[in-house]
């Protein structure tokens, strides 16, 4: 358990390391920083003082080192707009996200899994392809047009919800609810798909044949078993999310990290494009680890090749 | 009567990871660990041994599919490489393989007809004046009629796969023929037919070959030397009937109770069944002195330091056992 | 020889008989995805007549006639869809945007599908150091949600159509490259690749005219994965302003412009939107159908 978690952990820092390094390249690639971030007419004094004070006219590994002295630290540079420091404004814009993302992240579960099993325990009867079609049909509808639609029936036809903002509780209803949908569907059709596969293996079959009642087998041999590649899919989905929340954020106005990063990229702000880049890749690599963690902890083959090894 | 093959000490290791990524220890895995054998032209030898034993190793050893760490293959006088070369490509020709898997050995999107006829396209692209005769008068040599050539593989039944299996090996007329188990995977009705085929086959064409079996009544049916392996090392070696009938070596004593002959009564009431105690071996970790001690009812202190050498008990009888001589005149300890 | 007169016939599984009831049509074909099939026929056909058959051009602007209403809700036959605020025909420029929408997935699609067979080849064929830089590569990919990589470089570098189209590109390779390694090595572990090597053959033959065609199947249809996904991507990308960028239209774009008039004239996003979700669902379900077939261990 030991190594597998210790290799597992220098793989995620060696991901983040990758990361920080595609950043730095492409920044580097992309053109002079000091003439994208000043701009083009600045008078020539200027930029090279900026280019001093980033230490653009030093060797090219000395300003990697230079770059990485300062992500550890924090410091991404300010931001375009406001000069604000940048990780400070990403970190700002994380409660709000957070703020969508576990809700939703919470009902993908509540939904999502229990359907599937349902699902699978009624396979091919009209249930299961209800829930089989929702869950194509929640998979392949884009989010922004999911939450579009959202807005257009209930804020502007039944003016029940608002269409954006973020001024109260029934604010957040609709973005969590047009998060809540392919994340659900997703989750759903992986649940049905692991159960059945489980419920498949001869050793229900055997174990139903013992006596048992069907609930007790579903319950003590079916779900466990099935249990682990849904943790795993479901910890994953946790990283996609983040990712939904970006054109979640934008539909519905919401001032989360997504909002940001778009409107960053819109305006080539590449402070806070890096700096909301390495957050989200941090947190994407500790969600892996953890489910990692988790997979290992409760999948007992793992745990008994570790210690077989001699 | 020349010799075709001719395998000198040769050894083949792996170095095998931990199952824990990249941080665990190594260790080597002796897959075959010091074996010299040969063929000559126009005989059949037979090497059999437990599963695990490296009897497929030396498989792709004989061929050249897989170097060998140390030791020499030689085929026809001329040194066998497992370099992927032109040269290597050239000398298919001559030795080909027949495998125990039929159906996973051939390509599922063609026919049979095709099978058979790829070796020609691939080596003789201009002498063969019509590969597609060519391949059908082997299909029709190795008993396929002719309503079988356009299936596919899924579509044949697996004596028929290794029929086509058959024919593709030996349509460009292979001096040497590796099979590697062949009939251990077809239904046992089907079998004697496949073995009585190859026989068949071995005489027309004066085949030589290579017979890897665990099942020593195919081995007794059809070839003229035996091997038997254990733990990577040939233990024990001779022509066919001398080892069957008067094994020398405890294992191939244990091998040989072990097939139950209808109406011999006699073989088994005299001797009885051996079990071997133990667990079949680990090849990672090979005992010390003789290898086979741990399972050897026999097995003195000796045994377990110093590793017995093969010592020739008749014309072409050797064996590899400290004990042979109480052995074969029936006496124990 | 009469080696086959030896030979008794065994049983062997029957070759496939022709099927000849409509019954089974609608059994081996259900209608959805007939259905779904026929609607991806037609967006490929529109994808490649979208300049004859469009009314209008894309950018014609006619000022007089700006948000215009489609016909049936108040509009007239000269604009089936309606207009958008500058006026353009929103009928025309659906046409063209599923012109530039196919042609992005499209090659996005065959790019990210040729760069995970290149990549799983190599992998398999060469092992040790190549292997693991290229898993370590397949790792890093499917941790790091695609969005987050394509809002990076869309910020680092800026936007142009090949330039879109590459970055589309590196999505899903990393699919097609886990399974082209993991079926090359099957095949070359103890199967006809390994089989077919000992023939004779060189590494070349064995690759294209065997083992390429066996897993074709498979490539597909994780391709008919992939497909949906650029387009839901692309979509999302333009939707926000990042992807498409004017004067070229796209149906992300529509949708993103015509968020504006969601009140007054929905039909500018409707149009698009019900586009996009149509498209993706056929294909998402024309593959899985092609899945369940073209997989033998199903059946």
């Amino acid at each position: 358990m030991g190594r597998y978690m210790l290799s597992r952990s220098l793989r995620a820092l060696l991901t983040i390391f990758l990361v920080v390094g595609f950043a730095f390249t492409i920044l580097r690639l992309s053109g002079d920083p000091a003439m994208m971030i000043l701009s083009a007419d600045a008078p020539p004094e200027a930029i090279a003082a900026f280019r001093k004070s980033w230490g653009l006219d030093a060797p090219l590994w000395q300003q990697f080192w230079g770059y990485l002295l300062n992500i550890v630290q924090g410091n991404f540079g300010v931001s375009m707009r406001d000069a604000s420091p940048a990780m400070g404004l990403v970190l700002e814009a994380i409660p709000a996200t957070l703020a969508l993302a576990l809700p939703a992240f919470a009902m993908n579960l509540l939904i999502g899994i229990p359907a599937g099993i349902f699902a699978a325990l009624h396979r091919n009867s009209w249930c299961d392809r209800l829930v089989m079609s929702f869950s194509v049909a929640g998979h392949t509808l884009p989010s922004f047009v999911l939450g579009l639609l959202l807005v257009l029936i209930f804020a502007v036809s039944l003016g029940w919800l608002p269409s954006g903002g973020f001024s109260g509780f029934e604010h957040s209803i609709l973005p969590i609810l047009t998060l809540t949908v392919g994340g659900a569907a997703v989750l759903a059709r992986y649940t049905r798909s692991s159960m059945l596969e489980v419920l498949g293996q001869p050793y229900i079959r055997a174990a139903s044949a013992k006596g048992l009642r069907w609930s007790q087998v579903v319950i003590r041999h079916a779900l466990p078993n099935a249990a682990l590649p849904i943790i795993t899919i479901a910890g994953l989905m946790f990283g996609g999310l983040i990712a939904g929340a970006v054109v979640v954020e934008s539909v519905f106005s919401w001032p989360g990290v997504g909002r940001l990063t778009v409107s960053a990229v819109g305006n080539r702000d590449l402070a806070v494009v890096q700096a909301a880049l390495l957050l989200i890749t941090v947190s994407m690599v500790a969600t892996n680890l953890v489910v990692d963690a988790i997979y290992c902890l409760f999948d007992p083959r793992l745990r008994a090749s570790s210690t077989s090894h001699h | 009567m020349t010799v075709l093959l001719n395998v000198e000490d040769v050894h083949r290791h792996y170095s095998v990871e931990g199952k824990n990524e990249w941080l665990a220890g190594k260790s080597v895995l002796r897959a075959v660990n010091g074996v010299t054998l040969s063929v000559q032209r126009g005989k059949t030898l037979g090497l059999v041994g437990e599963s695990g034993c490296g009897k497929s190793t030396m498989a792709k050893l004989v061929l050249g599919l897989i170097p060998a760490t140390a030791g020499t293959v030689e085929f026809d006088g001329k040194p066998v490489t497992a370099k992927r070369n032109q040269a290597w490509r050239a000398a298919r020709r001559h030795m080909q393989m027949v495998y125990q898997d039929p159906l996973g050995a051939l390509d599922r999107r063609l026919t049979a007809l095709e099978q058979v006829t790829e070796p020609l396209e691939i080596h003789d692209k201009q002498s063969e004046i019509h590969p597609t005769l060519t391949a059908q008068n082997m299909m029709r040599a190795v008993g396929l009629t002719d309503n079988l050539f356009q299936r596919y593989p899924h579509e044949l039944s697996g004596g028929q796969r290794q029929r086509v299996v058959l024919a593709r090996a030996l349509v460009l007329k292979p001096s040497l023929l590796v099979c590697d188990e062949p009939i251990s995977a077809l239904d046992v009705s089907v079998q004697a037919q496949v073995i009585n085929l190859l026989d068949d086959l071995r005489q027309q064409m004066n085949l030589t070959m290579l017979f890897i079996s665990h099942d020593l009544r195919v081995v007794r049916h059809i070839c003229d030397e035996v091997a038997v392996m254990y733990l990577g090392r040939i233990i024990e070696q001779g022509s066919a009937k001398e080892v069957l009938t008067h094994p020398a070596h405890p294992y191939t004593q244990a091998l040989i109770s072990a097939i139950s002959t209808p109406g011999a009564k006699h073989a088994l009431a005299n001797s009885g069944r051996i079990v071997l105690k133990g667990e079949p071996p680990n090849p990672v970790n090979i005992p010390t002195g003789c290898s086979f001690h741990p399972r050897c009812s026999l097995a003195t202190a000796h045994c377990k330091t110093s590793a017995p050498v093969t010592t020739r008990i008749g014309e072409s009888h050797t064996v590899s056992c400290h004990l042979h001589t109480n052995i074969r005149h029936g006496t124990s300890d | 020889m009469n080696l086959s007169e030896k030979l008794s016939p065994m049983t062997v599984a029957t070759p496939s008989l022709p099927k000849l009831s409509r019954h089974y049509f609608w059994q081996e074909y259900p209608p959805l995805v007939v259905v779904a099939i026929a609607w991806i026929i037609g967006i490929f056909v529109i994808a490649a007549l979208a300049d004859l058959i469009a009314p209008y051009a894309y950018t014609a602007l006619d000022l007089k006639a700006r948000l215009q209403p489609p016909v049936g809700l108040g509009g007239t036959t000269r604009h089936l869809l309606g207009t958008d605020e500058l006026g353009r025909d929103v009928l025309s420029r659906l046409l063209i945007s599923v012109q530039v929408s196919q042609l992005i997935a499209f090659a996005s699609t065959l790019l990210s599908a040729v760069i995970g067979l290149t990549l799983g080849f190599l992998a398999a064929h060469f092992k040790g150091w190549l292997e693991q830089v290229v898993l370590t590569l397949i790792d890093f990919q499917a941790s790091i949600p695609f969005m987050i990589i394509a809002l990076a470089v869309l910020a680092f570098f800026g936007n142009t159509l090949v330039l879109f189209i590459c970055l589309m590109g590196c999505h899903g390779w990393e699919r097609s490259a886990r399974i082209t390694r993991s079926l090359t090595i099957a095949a070359n572990e103890q199967g006809y690749a390994n089989a077919v090597h000992a023939l004779g053959a060189s590494s070349w033959r064995v690759y294209f005219r065997h083992i390429l065609p066996n897993i074709a199947s498979t490539l597909i249809v994780s391709m008919t994965l992939t497909f949906p996904e650029v387009i839901l991507l692309e979509s999302g990308l333009s939707f926000l302003g990042l992807g498409v960028q004017p004067p070229l239209t796209s149906l992300g774009n529509m949708v993103g412009y015509g968020r504006e008039y969601l009140q007054t004239a929905p039909w500018i996003l409707l149009a698009p939107s019900c586009v996009i979700v149509l498209t993706t669902f056929s294909i998402s379900l024309t593959g899985d159908w092609l899945r369940d077939r073209l997989d033998p261990t199903l059946r």
